[in-house]
C-alpha cells in the first residue's frame, strides 16, 4: 500500500511540471501588462520600463521560467505582483477558507443525497421518487450565484437572521464564524445535493436489479436490511469517486459564491489576479489546484476498497 | 460689552464641543468594490487605497473644493526666486500617530525617498523633469521650515504635490522597517491604520491626539473631525450585494449605486447622492490610422455622433455631455469649452463623401468592463452606421484593450479617462509627441507649444486662456471624441449625516457620524 501511494505521488510530479510549463506559458500569451494594469491609464512609458525590471519581468520568457521553477522547486511561489506578498501563505490562508466551506458542503450533500438517491431508488417512479428526482432536477438547474442571492435576501435582508457581508474565521471567533458561513454552505449544499442524488439513485437502480438483492429479498431479509446491507456499500462506490471529482473541482475555488458572500477564499484570489495579471499568484493557484486534484483523487482511490473490496489498491 | 463677547464665545464654543461629543459613534462601515492594493501611499495604489489611506496620511498641501490647492500639515508657503523656490512653514503641534512631533526632518525624509527612483513612487514623472517640473533637493533649514528647489519655474508643482492619486504623505521614518521594507503607514491623519485582513477588511481606528486644521471640511483641506471611533472598510466586489448590505443595515455607506436603484433605494430611506466626476468617457482615435488620418472623416464622425444622447443614455439621464478634457466641475470650464461639431448626419455624409470615403472597414474596441464602455461602443456604431460609416465592434477584455491604448493599436477606442485634477494633467494624455509616446492622441507643435505654457503658468486666468485655445483648435482637428463626465452614484443609510461627495471622488468620512 505505502509503495502504492509513494507511487502515485511521484506520478505527480511530472503532472505538476507539464501544469507548471501549461500555466506559465499560456497565462503569458494572453495580451495586457500587469504593471500598465497597477499604473492604470496616466502611465508614463518609462516608469512601466522601470517597474517591470524591478519585478523582474523584463528578462527573457525563459530566464523568467528558469528562475521561478527553481524557487518553486524548493517551495517559494515567488510574490504577488500587485501586492508584494508571498504567494504560497497568502494561497493557504484564502484556501483555509475555501476549504472549510466546501468540505463542510460536500459533506453535508453527501449526507443528504445519497440516502435520498438510495429512497428514489428504492421506490422509483413511484410519488417519492418522482418528488426527490424532481427536487433534485430543479437544484442541479439553479445557478449558484441566484441561489446565493436569495437567501441573501431572505435571511439576511428580510429575515435579518444573518449577516449579509463579511467573514470571519473560526480561529478568531468560533459563533461568529458559524453564522458567516452558514449561508454559503447552504447554497453550496443545495446545488451538489442535485448531481450527487441523481447519481446515487442511478447506481442504486443498478445494484436494486442485480441477482444477490432479489436473493436477499428472498431470505425474507427486511427491506431496511436489504438496503442498508446490500444496496448501500455496493452502490456509493459512483457516489464516491464523483464526489471525489466535485471536491477536488470546488477546492480549487467557489469563485462565484465567494464573490456572492464576499468571501476572501482562493477563488476570488484567482479570478483577481487573473484580471491583473498577476502572473505568479495565477501561477501558484494554478499549480495548487493541480495539486490538490491530485491528492484529492488518490485519496478517493485509497478509500474505494473500503466500498468495493473486488478493487484492489494495489 | 467685552466680558458679554467672551461669555458669547465660552458658550459657542461649549455648543460646539457638545454638538461634537454628541456626533461620537462607535464605528462606521463602509462598503469598498475590492480590497486595497497596499499601505503604501501613491506606491503601490489604486482607488481603494488612496480612499483609506487618505484618512491615515496627510500631505503639505491638499485640493479644497473648489479644485484649488490649500494648505495642509503647511501653515503657508511662500514662492521664491522666480517660481523655482517653495518655502513651506509647518503647522505647529502635529504630531504623528507613534506619538513623535512633526518637524521639517520627517518632511524632507519623506521626499527624498519618493523622489529616489527605488520607491516607485506613482508620481516620481512629475517631479523628474519627464512631466513636471525636477525637484533639485529638499532641504530642512530649522524644525519648521522646508524648501523645494526647482530646476524650472512651474505651475503644477503644488497642484501635483496635491494629487490625490500621488498621495504625497508625510510618513514617520518607522513607517519602513530597519531593512527598508515597508512595513505601516505612520502619518498625522484623523485615523491610525490599525487591522489589514487582506481579502476582507481594513480597520482605522480614531487618533485622538490629531489636531484639526481650521475652516471648515473643504475637499481634501480644512477641519477634519473623526466622529467614528472606528472606520471599517469591507471588499465587496458584487454590486448587488453591496446594495442589499446596505438595506439590511450591514454597511453605512456604498461607493456605487446603480441608476437603475435610485427610486428602489430613497423608497426604502436610503439618501443617494450622484455627482458629476473628472473622468472623461470618449471614443479614441488614432489619428495616424490610413483612414482616420483625415480631418474631414474624423470630423464626420463628430457630427455622426449626438453627443447629448449618448451622455443621457449611459448616464440613466443623470448627466449631460461635455465634449472638452477640462471637466464641468473644473473651475477653468466654461462656455467655451462646450463648442464642438453640432450632430448633423447630413453634414458628416457630405463630409465622407468629400473625403472619398469608400465603406473601409473602422474598429471600435471595447470591453464588457464596468463604466459603458460597452453601451457607448453600441450606441456610437448605431450612429455611424446611419451615416454610412462601416463601424465594427471589437470586444476585448479590459487588460488587452489597456495594453492597445497603451501602445496606440487602435483605430477607435471606448475609453474612460480616469480623474484628472488640472485640466494640464488631462491634456498631457492627449497632446504631445506620438511616436514617444503612442497614447498620446494628437501629435500638433501649436497645441504642444500651448500646453507647456499652460504647465508653465501659474495664472489661472491665463491657464484658463490657454485650455480653451486648445479645445478650440481640437474642436477643428476632432482628435478624439468626448462624450461626457460620468456621475457618480453613491448612497448611505437613512441615520448617517455629514456624509457628503465632491467632484474628486474619493470618499471622506471625517465629519460623518450616525444618528
Amino acid at each position: 500500500m505505502l509503495s502504492y501511494i509513494l507511487r502515485r505521488l511521484a506520478f505527480t510530479i511530472p503532472t505538476l511540471l507539464l501544469v507548471a510549463i501549461a500555466v506559465f506559458t499560456l497565462v503569458r500569451l494572453i495580451p495586457g501588462d500587469p504593471v500598465q494594469l497597477m499604473l492604470g491609464d496616466a502611465a508614463d512609458p518609462a516608469q512601466v520600463t522601470e517597474m517591470r525590471r524591478a519585478l523582474g519581468l523584463e528578462e527573457p520568457l525563459p530566464v523568467q521560467f528558469a528562475l521561478w521553477l527553481s524557487k518553486v522547486a524548493v517551495g517559494d511561489l515567488g510574490n504577488s505582483i500587485s501586492n508584494g506578498l508571498p504567494v504560497l501563505p497568502l494561497m493557504i490562508e484564502r484556501f483555509q477558507v475555501s476549504g472549510v466551506i466546501v468540505l463542510l458542503a460536500v459533506l453535508c450533500a453527501a449526507l443528504i443525497a445519497v440516502p435520498a438517491g438510495l429512497l428514489a431508488a428504492w421506490r422509483q417512479n413511484q410519488p417519492l421518487d418522482l418528488a426527490i428526482v424532481t427536487g433534485a432536477t430543479m437544484l442541479l438547474s439553479i445557478p449558484t450565484f441566484w441561489l446565493g442571492l436569495l437567501l441573501l435576501l431572505l435571511f439576511g435582508l428580510k429575515l435579518g437572521w444573518l449577516p449579509v457581508v463579511g467573514y470571519v474565521p473560526f480561529s478568531e471567533n468560533f459563533g461568529q464564524a458559524l453564522l458567516y458561513i452558514v449561508l454559503p454552505i447552504v447554497t453550496l449544499t443545495m446545488v451538489e445535493i442535485g448531481v450527487m442524488t441523481r447519481m446515487s439513485r442511478a447506481a442504486a437502480i443498478d445494484v436494486l436489479r442485480l441477482d444477490y438483492v432479489t436473493h436477499a429479498r428472498a431470505k425474507g431479509l427486511p427491506e431496511r436490511r436489504v438496503l442498508m446491507r446490500h444496496v448501500l456499500p455496493n452502490a456509493f462506490a459512483p457516489t464516491w469517486t464523483l464526489i471525489g471529482l466535485i471536491l477536488g473541482n470546488l477546492l480549487g475555488g467557489i469563485a462565484v459564491l465567494e464573490t456572492v458572500f464576499t468571501l476572501p477564499g482562493l477563488g476570488r484570489l484567482l479570478v483577481d489576479s487573473i484580471f491583473a495579471r498577476d502572473y505568479p499568484v495565477v501561477q501558484g493557484c494554478l499549480l495548487f489546484t493541480a495539486l490538490i486534484y491530485v491528492l484529492v483523487n488518490l485519496v478517493v482511490d485509497l478509500c474505494y476498497p473500503l466500498f468495493d473490496p473486488r478493487v484492489q489498491a494495489e | 460689552m467685552r466680558f458679554i463677547a467672551g461669555l458669547v464665545a465660552v458658550a459657542l464654543a461649549a455648543g460646539s464641543a457638545f454638538a461634537q461629543e454628541g456626533r461620537r459613534i462607535d464605528a462606521l462601515t463602509v462598503a469598498l468594490i475590492s480590497d486595497i492594493r497596499s499601505s503604501n501611499p501613491g506606491v503601490n495604489r489604486d482607488a481603494n487605497s488612496d480612499t483609506v489611506l487618505h484618512h491615515v496620511v496627510e500631505g503639505l498641501v491638499a485640493y479644497r473644493e473648489d479644485l484649488s490647492v490649500a494648505p495642509m500639515l503647511a501653515q503657508s508657503w511662500q514662492v521664491e526666486d522666480g517660481g523655482k523656490t517653495y518655502r513651506f512653514r509647518l503647522r505647529e503641534g502635529m504630531t504623528f500617530h507613534n506619538g513623535a512631533p512633526l518637524t521639517s526632518a520627517e518632511v524632507v525624509w519623506s521626499w527624498r525617498r519618493y523622489l529616489d527612483p527605488k520607491t516607485l513612487w506613482t508620481c516620481i514623472r512629475f517631479f523628474d523633469g519627464s512631466q513636471g517640473p525636477k525637484v533639485l533637493d529638499v532641504e530642512a533649514p530649522d524644525p519648521r521650515t522646508v524648501v523645494f528647489r526647482l530646476q524650472e519655474a512651474s505651475g503644477l508643482f503644488l497642484i501635483a504635490m496635491a494629487n490625490l492619486q500621488c498621495n504625497a504623505a508625510i510618513l514617520h521614518p518607522d513607517s519602513l522597517a530597519a531593512d527598508g521594507a515597508w512595513r505601516a503607514p505612520i502619518g498625522t491623519g484623523p485615523y491610525v491604520f490599525r487591522d489589514w485582513q487582506r481579502g476582507r477588511q481594513v480597520e482605522l481606528a480614531r487618533f485622538d491626539g490629531y489636531r484639526p486644521a481650521d475652516g471648515a471640511r473643504d475637499g481634501m483641506a480644512g477641519a477634519k473631525l473623526a466622529h467614528a471611533a472606528r472606520l471599517r472598510f469591507l471588499a465587496i466586489p458584487d454590486a448587488s450585494v453591496m446594495k442589499t448590505a446596505l438595506l439590511a443595515g450591514n454597511v453605512d455607506v456604498v461607493p456605487v449605486l446603480s441608476p437603475n436603484d435610485i427610486d428602489d433605494a430613497k423608497a426604502r430611506g436610503i439618501q443617494v447622492s450622484v455627482q458629476s466626476t473628472l473622468a472623461w468617457q470618449v471614443m479614441l482615435m488614432q489619428t495616424l490610422d490610413p483612414v482616420l488620418a483625415d480631418t474631414r472623416i474624423r470630423r464626420a464622425i463628430a457630427h455622426a455622433v449626438n453627443l447629448r444622447e449618448v451622455a443621457q443614455s449611459l448616464s440613466f439621464g443623470l448627466a449631460g455631455p461635455n465634449p472638452a478634457a477640462v471637466p464641468l466641475a473644473s473651475p477653468y470650464h466654461t462656455d467655451a469649452f462646450a463648442t464642438w461639431p453640432a450632430h448633423d448626419p447630413a453634414a458628416a455624409r457630405r463630409l465622407l463623401k468629400e473625403a472619398g470615403y469608400a465603406g473601409q472597414p473602422i474598429k471600435i474596441q471595447t470591453s464588457t468592463r464596468p463604466g459603458g464602455y460597452f453601451d457607448a461602443a453600441v450606441m456610437i456604431q448605431a450612429m455611424l452606421a446611419d451615416v454610412g460609416i462601416n463601424a465594427q465592434l471589437e470586444t476585448l477584455e479590459w487588460a488587452t484593450q489597456l495594453q492597445n491604448y497603451n501602445q496606440g493599436k487602435f483605430q477607435l477606442s471606448s475609453f474612460v479617462y480616469s480623474s484628472r485634477l488640472d485640466p494640464a494633467f488631462s491634456y498631457s494624455s492627449l497632446v504631445g509627441d506620438k511616436k514617444r509616446f503612442p497614447f498620446i492622441q494628437w501629435d500638433d507643435p501649436e497645441s504642444n507649444k500651448l500646453l507647456d505654457a499652460a504647465k508653465l503658468s501659474t495664472d489661472p486666468a491665463e491657464r484658463g486662456r490657454v485650455f480653451a485655445e486648445l479645445h478650440r483648435r481640437m474642436a477643428e482637428a476632432v482628435p478624439i471624441l468626448g462624450i461626457y463626465n460620468p456621475v457618480e452614484v453613491t448612497a448611505a443609510g437613512p441615520k448617517v449625516r455629514g456624509y457628503k461627495t465632491w467632484p474628486a471622488g474619493n470618499e471622506r468620512f471625517w465629519g460623518v457620524w450616525k444618528e
